[in-house]
């Protein structure tokens, strides 16, 4: 395999693979998420259940894209693709990145998730003494 | 043009890599098992977060797990071809590091969010 073949192979398995991840965490977070959504109306459900798929994979993408070929010693393509150790760093750079992301990602989510069960608890609460 | 392997890496580099992901999992499995009462307990203490528990216990399990995997998956086994045994031991030693000082980023960072959470609101019963 040349070192372009490398490049372009890995490239889009990469891209591919961060989203199978993010998509596999929120498949994994996703029968807890549901009983914890249960007593929300099924708007607020199906909204904050659809959310958690599409933000992990918009986390897994921004990691990805943000990671660049080009830095001070690799300025253009052809000394990008010359250097296969650069090649290989990069790659794994990607990959460490896109989990970090979608670990932040959780973390985040999980902290709005617990705001928002706490306002929503004060708010029906103070609802039903203000109807007394 | 250059000749790369499509694992980017030699076979000795490619189990060096494999094992030391397998080595960051069971690290990161072992420190839920040892949190994962104890985080459920704390969860249970408000009853506005207890409904939520599953999922902040099987969150904390899956921020470990992508911990693990963000350090471990972005190291290389950069080592000469006659490296020595001790040698991938002594990288793995060196990679751990970096994965255990991830775990207690996520340890802190989850017990100092939940801890914050629980300050500002108390015990909460609904009785």
């Amino acid at each position: 395999m040349t070192n372009e073949q490398y490049l372009i192979v890995s490239y889009f398995t990469v891209a591919g693979g961060g989203i199978v991840a993010a998509m596999a965490t929120a498949a994994l977070l996703r029968a807890p998420l549901r009983n914890a959504l249960g007593r929300l109306s099924r708007s607020a459900c199906a909204y904050l259940g659809r959310f958690l798929p599409t933000w992990l994979v918009l986390a897994a993408l921004l990691a990805f894209v943000s990671v660049s070929y080009i830095d001070c010693a690799h300025t253009t393509y052809q000394s990008v693709v010359d250097d296969d150790v650069h090649l290989v760093a990069t790659t794994h750079r990607q990959i460490g990145r896109i989990f970090t992301y979608l670990a932040i990602g959780v973390f985040t989510y999980a902290l709005a998730l617990a705001v928002f069960l706490v306002v929503h608890r004060w708010a029906s609460t103070a609802s039903r003494q203000g109807h007394r | 043009m250059g000749e790369i392997n499509w694992l980017g890496m030699d076979f000795a580099e490619f189990l060096g890599s494999a094992l030391f992901v397998v080595m960051s999992v069971v690290v990161a499995w072992v420190v839920f098992m040892v949190l994962r009462g104890p985080a459920r307990r704390l969860l249970g203490m408000n009853s506005r977060l207890s409904e939520a528990r599953a999922f902040f216990v099987r969150a904390l399990f899956v921020m470990l797990l992508l911990a693990a995997f963000a350090v471990s998956g972005g190291r290389m086994f950069n080592l000469a071809d006659d490296a020595a045994f001790m040698e991938y031991v002594w990288q793995a030693a060196g990679n751990l590091d970096d994965v255990l000082g991830a775990l207690m980023l996520v340890i802190g960072g989850y017990a100092v969010a939940i801890l914050v959470l629980l300050l500002g609101l108390g015990r909460y019963r609904d009785e």
